[in-house]
């Protein structure tokens, strides 16, 4: 096995304009994800979770420590790393077609070559037929396909995913995921998946970083051995849910209390 | 044919029948409202002589060089406001100064810097359409979401393909309301900037035959200007169509 994605002493610290203090929203990640590996980042909401995934994909620089893909430190975003948002970003203007072969157009690929490419993505994702439509004639889980497909499109290193399906309806979203792993079983690419749903987590990942409350740390690394296709009612699973579930209820609750006793300190600048 | 077709006919068609009525009957005085058959046999005449579709020509023509330079300008320096703070800083205020300065205030300084030729009227109307097209194109370049820059650059946009590929088709929405609202303006401007220093031209027409008490063609000025301002602006309303076709909230129409 070899290192793909490695997360090197990642911290990062935002000004806060108002009150011109220093928060911590990271303290000391490190993470060594193995190529073909797909890692989910869980944690509770505003734990740094996204913020992280947004210094791997280059869209933020770390205030400490290095990201390196392939032993190449991230400055700046690129298509070794594909994105896929939470909002789809879908480019409205353009079609699913012109949307996933957007990263081959920019790399100045031939229009057949591009278009083979594409449309062969447009198959796997189950969009055959919807190649001239326009994102706001498609559903929401059509559109998180078509986002996928576009980030695919790139034959990326790293696939970056901040919480994907968390705008997607339950059903939908147990749909894309079974969907997800298909994908990935075909492409064996590295994936590192934020979501704050436990079972998500545990129906994806190989392992799952637990993380705590603000500033962010690895409060645990977890393995999930569990034989796929996972299934959601076996005492394994329900086992590994219970252990995450205690370990995320305690940061919830410390975020609680910080989000507390940050609303009592503005009260008192006032 | 469909029925807010049907509806448009007989609103269109009813007012030139209560044109008829009103002046058959003398209800009022025909120097001050002149039949439809007297304005239709004007039309004739001046057709016939080939004055009117000079005008038209010569009206048109202007109209056409002021919108290009004003919402080409316009297009530019918006974007170019949206992207740069620095640029925003240094030229939005100018652009706020100028924005309340109504169009037909132009008239006066453009007669005195350009004299009364075509430089005149496309000056002015360049000023009017820029400030509708700035406005807008600035607005659309602010509200596009950062999400989709982000998205590009993750896909290896490079600062040229951002401009080109996602800055400039996400703010096409609000450039075309600029557009719209720029052709409106650029009618007003034309036809007020003819009426005062002009030889020709449909504003020229109208406040020609007013001075000869021809009644009726100061009724063809209008009712030819009004039908160009109506088929141009559904010209841009067919093209806006066209190129918004990916735009969910275009197709409903709701400016008809």
């Amino acid at each position: 096995m070899t290192v793909n994605l490695q997360l090197d002493r990642v911290s990062k610290e935002f000004v806060d304009r108002r009150t011109k203090s220093t928060v911590r929203a990271l303290d000391d990640i490190n993470i060594e994800v193995q190529k073909g590996e797909v890692i989910c980042i869980l944690g509770p909401s505003g734990c740094g979770k996204s913020t992280l995934l947004n210094i791997v994909a280059g869209f933020l620089p770390p205030s400490g420590g290095e990201v390196r893909v392939d032993g190449r430190p991230v400055i700046e975003p690129g298509p070794d790393r594909g994105f896929v948002f939470q909002e789809f970003a879908l480019f409205p203007w353009r079609t699913v077609l012109e949307n996933v072969e957007f990263g081959p157009v920019l790399k100045g690929m031939e229009k057949a070559d591009r278009h083979a490419r594409a449309r062969e993505l447009i198959q796997r994702i189950h969009l055959t037929g919807f190649e001239d439509k326009f994102p706001f004639e498609l559903s929401g889980g059509m559109k998180q396909r078509v986002g996928i497909a576009r980030a695919l499109a790139n034959d990326p290193e790293v696939l970056l995913m901040d919480e994907p399906f968390g705008a997607l309806d339950a059903q939908t979203r147990r749909v894309m995921q079974e969907e997800l792993l298909k994908l990935l079983g075909e492409t064996k690419k590295t994936v590192l998946f934020v979501t704050h749903a436990i079972d998500e987590a545990i129906v994806l990942a190989d392992r799952v970083v637990v993380m705590t409350a603000r500033p962010g740390q690895v409060k645990a690394l977890l393995g999930v051995d569990l034989p796929r296709p996972r299934e959601r009612t076996s005492p394994e699973f329900n086992e590994l849910y219970r252990r995450m579930d205690d370990l995320i209820r305690v940061e919830v609750e410390k975020s609680l209390e910080v989000q507390d006793s940050d609303s009592a300190a503005l009260g008192e600048g006032a | 044919m469909n029925r807010k077709m049907v509806t448009r006919a007989i609103s269109i068609g009813g007012l030139i029948i209560l044109w008829f009525v009103v002046t058959n009957y003398k209800l009022v005085n025909p120097l001050f409202l002149p039949p439809p058959k007297e304005v239709w046999e004007g039309a004739v005449d001046l057709f016939q002589a080939g004055e009117l579709q000079e005008h038209i020509a010569v009206s048109l023509w202007r109209m056409f060089k002021g919108f290009v330079v004003g919402s080409f300008t316009g297009v530019i320096i918006g974007i170019l406001m949206g992207q740069f703070r620095f640029f925003h800083a240094a030229v939005g205020p100018l652009v706020e100064i100028i924005r309340p300065v109504p169009g037909l205030a132009w008239i006066p300084v453009a007669l005195i810097w350009f004299g009364i030729d075509d430089a005149s009227k496309v000056f002015i109307i360049s000023m009017g359409v820029f400030i509708a097209v700035v406005t807008n194109t600035f607005m659309g370049v602010r509200s596009l979401d950062p999400v989709l820059v982000r998205a590009a650059r993750s896909l290896g946009a490079n600062r040229r393909d951002i401009f080109f590929r996602v800055v400039l088709p996400g703010a096409l929405p609000y450039i075309f309301t600029g557009f719209r609202l720029g052709v409106q303006v650029s009618f007003a401007l034309l036809v007020a900037a003819e009426l005062v220093g002009s030889t020709s031209g449909l504003g020229f027409l109208i406040q020609d035959a007013r001075n000869y008490f021809r009644g009726d063609l100061v009724i063809l000025g209008m009712a030819v200007i009004g039908t160009l301002g109506f088929s141009i602006t559904r010209l841009v309303e067919i093209a806006e169509r066209w190129f918004l076709r990916w735009h969910s909230t275009s197709r409903e129409g709701a400016f008809y």
